[in-house]
């Protein structure tokens, strides 16, 4: 309780009193000035509110106010101005202590000076457009301390020089470093950018621009990046633990731009660590850090993808223009897929599935398969490796996989059509030899070509395989027709009936069948045409085989497996035991390359043997004579006789298909450029080519000069015109 | 909870002479008083002399204001005027002009209503 005495109290009028005394303001500030000095000295407790609120309320109230303000910064100022000199003569390291205490005890100051002062800040302020107390202090304090010059470059200096400390190594007090950071934030953006973060950044640029030369000289990639991965992350935790996150960005960026932008060529290019060699060696983790810090800086993906996509394509064209690669076209193709299989788990792995490397992947496949002209012979050799019955059984799964894998390769392809001539082919040989693996697995790789390239890619082969079950049929209604005549001990004969235009058209070189097989022949033929009219049949000795049961010398049985070719010439020797080269030509009309190459693999390959050739040598030569292999042995009861034919097309081949697939591509020019004419009416020559190129390029890249020689042949068959002013336009004709 | 001592205070303003009339000692709310008043929130809070809680609190306020100031906490605590109030013009013109001292806003807004 209050010790004054109580007294009795008059009543007043409600007025407020205006009389005054005149020294009332005076004695009044003295007061709050008094109590301010005291708030200063850690007095505060002792300090009564409502008596310091009363009086600035008062002083408010009777228009004082201006001296109430002018009083406050008077005497702040002063204040403020002990307290530099204390800062200034602080040593060394106390140098930010000393600082960052003050600044604590003047800011709790300048809240109570605030409250108390409170009236003021509301009323006066805004109307005298004062700045208010709060702000005043942090004024105050920026000007006559953190900015004064005895003290402004001090304290860049010590802070600059705690984080260099820092960066090298050593540990730092934090949380100072946190107040004072705060403090200049509190102080406002301006003061915080340029008493810290700009020569913050500056000094940091220099120091990593130093320090990443260092690395660079005496690292490896793979390691610089670690390095300059921890920096980056220790800059960013730097930052955080200041309470600097403001800065996080920019500092950020000097360390991306320092340790990263300017030295990203030498990076990815750097002899024995770089780039290639990380694709080489499958270092995913380093693959994936630097994909991460090049994705920070301008240009630095395509830094990576630039190298990488030159890297593939140069690979890439020696593994498919390498003539000792391309020997085993089921090699060369499986080579491509690993390589494929090899760059699709980096971008999944590291480059997180970018969507521009994957392009940048498919464009280096497109661009050097297409280098090897036989690339598409030898895809589809490789579907035929795949599909053709053999030793390794494969489940049906690990055939879609890698029927998949081949779709990708051959969507890299332009020349489509190319594919199909060479697809037809194989698909061909697989089904007349009944070695076809699984129906299911040549549909489904049908059903994806056609997804692919469109019902027309697919209709010829797919008329294919109708064909053989049609043939199924015919030959069972010819089988149950001839039943009364046929005879023990006659050779039964399976024919298959191709549609025309549907097969891959072989010349049709007929030989000269045994007459054994030529009778069931004839017989087969007057069944086929008796119940389909208006037909013609032609054999193709070329593509069939026969079963053959023989007995060697010591009297063992066994069953050859031979091709149509084989069978002819081995049923020359049921009447003769040594026929010549030339005997055997005349006697069977196998063309020359057919019948050097079925007398090679009768005579020549070990195990095989049912022949014996003199001289002894490699190849077949015209003035051979061969003789019944008498003393033929071998384990197993059934011996199948391979043809020597290279699986891969020889030259002269080669060179027919090309041709073929040239004349293949002459109608279905024409085709387009008529589509084309008919609904566009005038078109000029450039556009034309552009049109046909884009309606084409599904299946090949049409020549623009064969182009040209299709638009001059329907010219002359007046199909198109030439403008009569304008000779680069062509007309329609209707 | 604290006690807080009302002076009333007569005569000149020269604080030498100030001299209590009277004292009047109430409890009081801290909470609910802070929570109405900004003047009331710091005196409680920040720091000086009334922020110990043992202390009790002094306002010292002129005679003539009393009846105003005791409806002006019943105003903080129940958020309503009392009728005899909001009949007269100069009583509310007052209780206005205390409650702007005290930094009662919504008191302020209140009043300015009738």
């Amino acid at each position: 309780m209050s010790t004054q005495k109580k007294r009795n109290f008059k009543i007043e009028a409600f007025k407020h009193r205006v009389e005054l005394d005149p020294k009332y303001a005076e004695k009044t500030w003295k007061i709050l000035e008094h109590a301010i000095e005291e708030i200063y000295n850690h007095n505060a407790s002792g300090l009564s509110f409502e008596e310091l609120y009363r009086n600035a309320y008062n002083m408010v109230l009777h228009k004082y106010g201006e001296k109430l303000y002018s009083g406050l910064v008077t005497t702040m100022t002063s204040h403020l101005k002990n307290i530099s000199r204390e800062v200034e003569l602080a040593q060394g390291g106390f140098f930010l202590e000393e600082l960052n205490r003050k600044w604590e005890d003047h800011r709790k100051a300048l809240q109570m000076i605030r409250d108390i002062l409170m009236y003021m800040d509301r009323t006066f302020v805004p109307s005298a457009q004062k700045t208010p107390v709060n702000d005043l202090g942090l004024n105050l304090w920026r000007d006559n301390i953190v900015r004064s010059p005895k003290i402004q470059a001090r304290l860049k200096n010590t802070l600059l020089e705690l984080v260099e400390r820092e960066r090298t190594g050593e540990v730092i007090n934090r949380g100072l470093m946190r107040n004072v950071i705060q403090m200049l934030k509190e102080l406002g953006p301006n003061v915080y950018q340029e008493d810290f973060e700009k020569p913050f950044l500056d000094v940091s640029a220099d120091f990593y621009r130093v320090e990443s030369q260092k690395f660079i000289e005496c690292c490896d990639c793979g390691e610089y990046m670690k390095k300059a991965e921890r920096r980056l992350n220790e800059e960013t935790e730097r930052v955080s633990h200041y309470s600097a996150e403001a800065s996080g960005g920019k500092i950020e960026n000097v360390v991306e731009r320092e340790m990263i932008a300017n030295h990203m060529q030498r990076l990815v290019q750097m002899e024995n660590s770089g780039l290639v060699n990380m694709l080489v060696d499958d270092k995913y983790d380093d693959l994936s850090r630097m994909y991460n810090l090049f994705n920070r800086v301008p240009g630095g993906l395509s830094a990576i993808k630039d190298v990488m996509t030159s890297y593939l394509r140069e690979t890439g064209k020696q593994l498919v223009t390498d003539p000792e690669k391309s020997k085993d076209p089921v090699e060369f193709v499986q080579r491509l897929l690993d390589q494929k299989d090899k760059y699709d788990k980096i971008i999944s792995l590291a480059f997180s599935n970018d969507k521009t490397f994957q392009n940048a992947l498919n464009g280096s496949f497109e661009y050097f398969i297409n280098l090897n002209p036989r690339s598409p012979e030898f895809i589809s050799l490789f579907v035929d490796d795949k599909l053709r019955k053999g030793l390794k059984e494969v489940s049906e799964e690990d055939v879609e996989v890698v029927l998949d894998k081949v779709m990708m390769l051959f969507r890299y392809l332009q020349e489509k059509d190319v594919f199909e001539k060479y697809y037809k082919q194989h698909l061909a040989k697989r089904l007349l030899s009944g070695k076809s693996a699984s129906d299911e697995a040549e549909r489904s790789l049908i059903v994806k070509l056609k997804t692919e390239c469109g019902y027309q890619f697919t209709s010829k082969l797919e008329g294919m395989f109708t064909d053989m079950r049609t043939s199924q049929d015919t030959m069972q209604g010819f089988y149950a027709s001839q039943s009364s005549e046929m005879s023990e001990g006659q050779p039964s004969l399976v024919v298959q009936v191709l549609t025309t235009g549907s097969w891959p058209t072989q010349a049709s070189t007929t030989c000269n069948l045994p007459p054994e097989i030529h009778g069931v022949c004839e017989r087969f033929k007057a069944y086929y045409l008796g119940t389909h009219s208006g037909r013609r049949l032609s054999w193709q000795t070329s593509m069939g085989s026969a079963d053959l049961k023989a007995v060697f010398g010591k009297g063992q049985k066994h069953e050859l497996n031979v091709s149509t070719y084989q069978m002819c010439i081995l049923m020359l020797f049921n009447s003769s035991d040594q026929m010549s080269y030339k005997e055997i030509e005349q006697a069977t009309a196998i063309p020359a390359p057919d019948l050097k190459r079925c007398l090679q693999s009768l005579a020549c390959v070990k195990g095989k043997n049912v022949l014996r050739k003199e001289p002894m040598s490699k190849d077949i030569m015209e003035d051979d004579d061969f003789f019944f292999n008498d003393r033929f042995t071998s384990k197993f009861f059934k011996v199948k006789i391979g043809t020597v034919a290279a699986q891969k097309e020889s030259e002269p081949e080669k060179q027919e298909t090309r041709q073929r697939v040239e004349e293949d591509r002459k109608p279905q020019i024409e085709a387009a450029i008529v589509r084309i004419m008919k609904s566009r009416r005038v078109l000029d020559h450039n556009n034309i080519v552009t049109e046909v190129t884009k309606q084409l390029q599904s299946r090949f890249l049409p020549n623009p000069v064969v182009i040209k020689k299709r638009i001059e042949s329907l010219i002359e068959r007046e199909f198109l015109e030439r403008d009569k002013v304008d000779r680069k336009m062509y007309r329609y004709l209707a | 909870m604290k006690n807080l001592m009302i002076k009333g205070r007569g005569g000149t303003s020269d604080e030498d002479k100030d001299v209590a009339l009277r004292v009047k000692k109430i409890h009081i709310n801290s909470a609910i008083l802070a929570g109405k008043s900004q003047f009331f929130r710091k005196l409680f809070s920040n720091g000086m002399r009334e922020s110990d809680p043992l202390y009790i609190g002094t306002v010292r306020i002129d005679s003539s204001e009393e009846a105003n100031f005791m409806e002006l906490l019943c105003f903080m605590y129940g958020g309503k005027l009392s009728s005899t109030m909001t009949k007269s013009f100069v009583a509310l013109l007052d209780l206005m002009f205390l409650a702007d001292k005290f930094d009662v806003i919504s008191c302020v807004g209140v009043c300015g209503q009738f």
